[in-house]
């Protein structure tokens, strides 16, 4: 193929890519939409491809960057000493011949409603967490790990004590009713006339999505509790003005998970804390907690649910990238073949001239590969610009809604590498190429006597 | 020795069409032609529209092959030639110019007439480049025209320095004043004399009008497929 240049007398030399581009810029309106519909397909491969591979690079950062793992069991049944000590003697058993370092504690955390209707709030609901622990002391662990570090830090004003209970206080709750407190005071938590209804954790979810179909039970009113601890400003619960911190007892008994006639605990959750739980094979884990105790359900391992919902995202994003691949690639095979048919059909007589001219049959079908290429390729260049724009728009709109909570298209990070630029490039060669396979054929044909008689 | 030589020799040269698949015989267009186009000869093949004068052209040219019979080109039999050496023989050796003067649309006058380049890029370089055989036939300064820009004249004058562009040994045309008037006709002609001469190329000339080939050095006249 020459190079594009000037000859001897200044006039430019006519080449094959020279020509090739008069052939497209001759039909502008035929060759301009068949460039935009590749555009587009190509542009579409970019941006699930982008996806894709921000996904991809989500999830290994996750598991490079969050080996810690937690996992919370929980039962509508609260676990008694013993099964705790069961539970305990499982893990102790499953860690025994690794390097782990593990924390195995029972969690009391219990979620309770009531209806606040106080207007201007985007939520007529509020609930809160009761946080706490058992005879041992705090259990909620939050300032051991990074990750919880990240989501739960906050002010601390005071706490006394290991044996209290947290009161989630969010919606301007503690504005409305508690600002004028300190700790040491003494408050009542079922302000007016509201009232609380435990709600199991497992159940939580559900509350908050608005199916009420489990059992509630009423507390009775919580007066006269001293303030212990007070947690300001928590990220972790974006709408909690403030946790305040409670005596434990009494609240144990409000939720029956203190017998005193026995002097027993129990327990409504087991918390495990895993410093690196990478290689952590969780599903045998969970098998052994069921063999051991029955009706350890309520496994809620967020840390592996988060992957797997990653892993189902990106596998549902790798399956819709292989439709559209496949139904991209029909398209911009099926459309540029057609231009290149209707431009071989047009041009008999052209390529008769040019065989008559001394152009070999090898030298037409150059021809007509280098116009469907040089279609694709155009296009391609239109599509990286598109495709790269769209990428980095849904990467910013999708770093704007980290946080949120909110469902969104935008549910994962877009990163354009080399790779997908390279494989674009690659695609769009491969659509010309097998595109003009039959047209090319079809122009070899031409029998230069016919085109030059009849056209 | 080597004008003796015919440029091109024609013997026994029959050319025959099947005409359909349940047609009984073909049509056979050219009865066992012999015609011989000396080294730097202006011909002229005269005969009414459908004499086969065409045919003649396209075998003579290495574009067509015959039926039966055997073509020499240089003294060389072309008739068994594969077709790749006949696209070269083309490209190097001949030129034709068609009554249609079939130039591409969408290049200009230079890159008509250069697009041979395009097969070979040094075509044309060790002769006369673009510009000046557009200024063998009087177009220097419509050498950025686009054919659709130009006359019917100066677009056959373009397919002629196309023609010559490769400094063929002869340049086939194909009633190239089919479609001018009689002024542009016979300046058309009246050029083909000029560049016979002066450039010693050997033109076959195939017309209808028998007053155009007056100029040619020679003529023969075609009737039915035969000579």
């Amino acid at each position: 193929m020459a190079v594009s240049g000037k000859n001897p007398s200044g006039a430019r030399e006519i080449t094959l890519v020279r020509y090739v581009l008069k052939n497209i810029s001759r039909r502008k309106l035929r060759s301009g939409l068949t460039i935009s519909g590749i555009a587009i397909c190509i542009a579409f491969f970019i941006v699930l491809a982008a996806i894709s591979t921000g996904l991809n690079n989500y999830i290994q950062s996750e598991l490079e960057e969050r080996k810690e793992g937690t996992i919370y069991i929980y039962r509508p049944v609260p676990f008694s000493p013993d099964e705790f000590e069961t539970l305990r003697a499982v893990t102790d058993e499953y860690f025994a011949d690794s390097d782990i370092d593990y924390a195995i504690t029972p969690t009391i955390e219990v979620t309770f409603i009531r209806k606040y209707g106080a207007a201007g709030f985007e939520s007529n609901v509020e609930y809160y967490n009761l946080m706490g622990c058992g005879p041992e002391g705090v259990h909620t662990h939050w300032e051991q790990y990074d990750f919880t570090e990240k989501l739960h830090s906050g002010e601390h004003l005071d706490t006394i004590g290991q044996t209290q209970a947290g009161i989630v206080m969010g919606y301007r709750l503690w504005n409305d009713y508690y600002s004028n407190k300190t700790v040491g005071d003494t408050i009542d938590i079922v302000p007016k006339n509201i009232s609380f209804k435990t709600v199991p954790w497992t159940m939580h979810d559900r509350y908050i999505a608005g199916d009420t179909n489990y059992t509630t039970e009423d507390i009775p009113p919580i007066r006269d509790v001293k303030l212990v601890g007070i947690l300001a400003q928590s990220k972790g619960y974006r709408w909690v003005d403030y946790i305040g911190f409670l005596p434990m007892e009494f609240m144990l008994k409000a939720f029956k998970l203190y017998d005193d006639k026995n002097d027993t605990y129990y327990y409504p959750g087991i918390t495990i804390l895993i410093d690196d739980a990478t290689d952590l094979d969780f599903s045998e884990l969970e098998f052994m907690y069921k063999e051991a105790v029955v009706g350890a359900e309520g496994w809620d391992n967020r840390f592996e649910m988060r992957l797997d919902w990653l892993e189902d995202m990106e596998n549902t994003v790798s399956s819709w990238f292989n439709i559209i691949i496949t139904i991209i690639s029909l398209v911009s095979i099926i459309g540029v073949s057609n231009t290149m048919l209707m431009s071989v059909s047009e041009r008999r007589t052209e390529l008769g001239i040019l065989r008559a001219l001394g152009f070999s049959r090898g030298k037409i079908k150059q021809l007509i590969f280098a116009e469907a290429i040089a279609i694709c390729l155009i296009a391609y260049c239109i599509s990286l610009v598109l495709g790269v724009w769209v990428s980095h728009y849904f990467n910013t709109q999708y770093e704007l809604s980290l946080g949120l909570g909110e469902s969104s298209i935008f549910f994962s990070p877009a990163q354009v590498s080399i790779e997908i630029v390279l494989a674009s490039f690659c695609i769009a060669v491969l659509f010309g190429t097998i595109a003009a396979l039959y047209p090319a054929h079809r122009a070899t044909k031409v029998d230069p006597v016919e085109a030059l008689r009849y056209g | 020795m080597a004008d003796k030589i015919p440029l091109i020799k024609v013997s026994n040269v029959s050319k025959s069409f099947a005409l359909a698949k349940r047609a009984r015989s073909p049509l056979t267009v050219l009865h066992e032609i012999n015609l011989e186009v000396r080294t730097g000869e202006f011909l002229a093949i005269v005969g009414p529209s459908g004499a086969g004068k065409s045919t003649l052209l396209y075998i003579m040219g290495a574009l067509d092959r015959p039926s039966s019979g055997t073509v020499y080109f240089n003294g060389e039999n072309i008739s068994k030639m594969k077709d790749r050496e006949l696209t070269n023989l083309r490209l190097r050796h001949v030129g034709f110019v068609f009554q249609n003067y079939n130039l591409i649309p969408n290049l200009n006058a230079l890159e008509n007439i250069a697009v041979g380049q395009i097969m070979d890029p040094s075509l044309g370089r060790n002769g006369k480049g673009a510009s000046e055989v557009l200024e063998h036939v009087g177009l220097a300064e419509r050498s950025d025209h686009l054919p659709a820009q130009l006359s019917g004249g100066e677009q056959q004058r373009v397919a002629i320095a196309r023609a010559l562009f490769a400094s063929p040994s002869v340049i086939l045309a194909d009633e190239p004043t089919g479609n001018l008037d009689t002024k542009a006709g016979e300046a058309i002609i009246k050029l083909f004399s000029k560049l016979n001469k002066k450039l010693g190329t050997a033109i076959v000339l195939v017309t209808h009008n028998t007053n155009l080939a007056k100029y040619a050095g020679r003529k023969v006249e075609m009737v039915d497929g035969r000579i």
